[in-house]
């Protein structure tokens, strides 16, 4: 606990219009940590990713990275802080080839940072199926290309923390778990994961510390090997 | 007609179809891209046409007032963003009919402080200044074809822009994705800055390396603005290409009712427009709805 969180948030209260999504979210990742997000639908888990990255900004509560407040900074400004996104729906640009949405958001890491570039070459390694396509438009890859092409871009910009919104929903069971290794790669490599996905099995497996949403708000925060051993929780607040 | 004279008013309706594909590409980009009406873009194409013929005056060299002038343009177009057009983001189309409507009024009225309400012309540069015969005694002035070579390069350098470059890729990006462009730590707000100051200065530069052709008038932009729209909408909205295409049939339209019809002369575009949407509601080029 010594160490600085990555990303502190603490009291989120987040609402679209008049209706009052987050009522009060904490969440603290540390650096190279992976916490998974769960919750049924709609209990607010991409809206917590939302106000994280200021995309829609918490109406009360603060957010910190590296100890240093963000709460209310712009999108950008948090993303160039070191935070990448991988989104529901993939949110790949379809009007951009293959290597073009690869590079357009594309940052070499800090001249600091003990991390190994993540430039063009290492991203097609890890997603040998990319490096066949570069120059096809975003939209004629097939879903999973899709999702690779997603991480892949978020790669690029050398984040320390990796937000992956769904990565594996719609895929094939082969191509998730392709995902999922590639997942633990990333996590291998030291970059911090927030990972919100329905295969609680796997979760619990892949992240070392789990949060449950129930309406907007946290009703279990633990070691993901806590909650393995915990089945009754599943049935409360998974409904599994 | 015969064919001399049909190819004198195809040259005309392509120079004024490449003239007005300069002031709608500016429209189509601010619109597509950053979600703005801008219905003081016609005053930018009449900021140019004066600041040519204020600069000319001054300095007696065209190349040199467009020169000077851009970078005013640009300017003017930038302070505006920053101050007004910035805030209009996030609001709905009313408020920003409204505002740009108010900056028309503005601008039209800062124009006749600064240089009255007379009809002024501003002379074609000498060295263009000549003809070339297109038949025995068929003759087309050199700066008309100077105007259309011009204009086809700046459709390639804009087409080069935005087709291969990093500033093009974030452009098409933003126009597809703002939330996902704003995510990858591009800020959104600067590259909306830069697109509508690249718009200003499209239709400041064929306000002036059009005003040898046109005479230069109070509220001269109004009806470049009415036209850019109709080419917009034709072309399809927020695509370059449609704007390309919609400015050249709506140029060739224009010139040929006047000649042909010269009765209907002023409905000749709106049927057209009408047309086109009869068949392609979302425009050439839009995307469908
Ligand atoms: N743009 C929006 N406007 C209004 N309400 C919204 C909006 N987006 C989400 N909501 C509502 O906010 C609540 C939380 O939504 P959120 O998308 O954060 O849930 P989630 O946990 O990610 O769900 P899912 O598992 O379905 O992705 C839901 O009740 C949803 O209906
Ligand atoms: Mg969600």
């Amino acid at each position: 606990m010594s160490q600085t969180a990555l990303l502190e948030a603490a009291g989120l209260h987040t609402y679209y219009g008049a209706s009052h999504v987050l009522r009060g979210v904490d969440l603290t990742i540390r650096p190279g940590e992976s916490v998974g997000l769960l919750g049924r639908n709609g209990m607010g888990k991409t809206t917590t990713i939302r106000s994280i990255l200021g995309l829609t900004p918490p109406r009360r509560g603060k957010v910190t990275l590296d100890g240093r407040p963000v709460t209310g900074a712009p999108p950008h400004t948090i993303a160039r802080r070191g935070v990448a996104l991988v989104p529901e729906g993939r949110g790949i640009f379809p009007n951009l080839t293959v290597r073009e949405n690869l590079t357009m958001g594309a940052r070499p890491a800090p001249p600091d940072s003990p991390a190994e570039d993540w430039a063009l070459d290492r991203v097609l390694t890890l997603f040998p199926p990319l490096g066949e396509r570069l120059d096809t438009w975003g939209n004629l890859l097939s879903g999973g290309q899709q999702q690779m092409l997603s991480m892949g871009r978020a790669l690029m910009t050398n984040p320390r923390l990796l937000i992956l919104d769904e990565a594996t929903e719609g895929l094939a069971p082969q191509v998730r778990n392709e995902i999922w290794s590639v997942v633990r790669a990333i996590k291998d490599a030291g970059i911090a994961t927030l990972i919100v996905d329905k295969d609680l099995k796997t979760m619990l497996r892949v992240c070392d510390h789990c949060v449950i949403l129930a309406k907007g708000q946290v009703v279990y925060a633990g070691p993901a090997s806590a909650l393995a051993a915990d089945p009754e929780i599943h049935v409360r607040f998974l409904g599994i | 007609m015969d064919l001399a004279q049909f190819l004198v008013q195809a040259l005309n309706g392509v120079q004024y179809g490449l003239l007005l594909f300069l002031v709608a590409s500016g429209l189509t980009l601010i619109f597509g891209i950053m979600g703005i009406i801008n219905l003081a873009h016609g005053a930018f194409y009449m900021i140019g046409a004066y600041l040519a013929y204020w600069l000319v005056g001054l300095t007696d060299n065209l190349f040199l007032a467009i020169l000077l002038g851009i970078p005013i343009a640009v300017a003017v177009g930038l302070v505006i963003e920053r101050l007004l057009i910035a805030r209009l983001y996030d609001r709905d189309h009313l408020d920003q009919v409204l505002l740009t409507y108010g900056l028309i009024l503005i601008l039209n009225e800062t124009q006749k402080i600064l240089w009255g309400s007379d009809f002024h012309g501003v002379p074609v540069p000498e060295m263009l200044a000549g003809s070339v015969p297109l038949t025995e005694n068929q003759a087309y002035p050199v700066y008309r074809l100077f105007i259309s070579a011009v204009c086809l390069g700046v459709a390639a350098g804009m087409w080069l822009v935005i087709a291969r470059t990093r500033l093009g890729m974030m452009i098409r990006a933003g126009a597809s994705n703002r939330e996902m462009t704003s995510a990858l730590g591009i800020n959104i707000g600067r590259v909306f800055a830069i697109v509508f100051a690249l718009g200003v200065a499209l239709a400041a530069f064929s306000g002036m390396i059009g005003a040898p052709v046109s005479s230069v008038y109070p509220g001269m932009g109004d009806r470049v603005l009415i036209i850019s729209f109709v080419v917009v909408v034709i072309g399809g909205i927020g695509s370059v290409k449609g704007a390309f295409i919609g400015a050249l049939l709506i140029g060739l339209a224009d010139t040929f009712g006047r000649v042909l019809v010269p009765d209907f002369a002023s409905m000749v575009i709106y049927a057209l427009m009408a047309l086109v949407l009869l068949w392609r509601p979302q425009g050439l080029f839009g995307r469908a709805p």
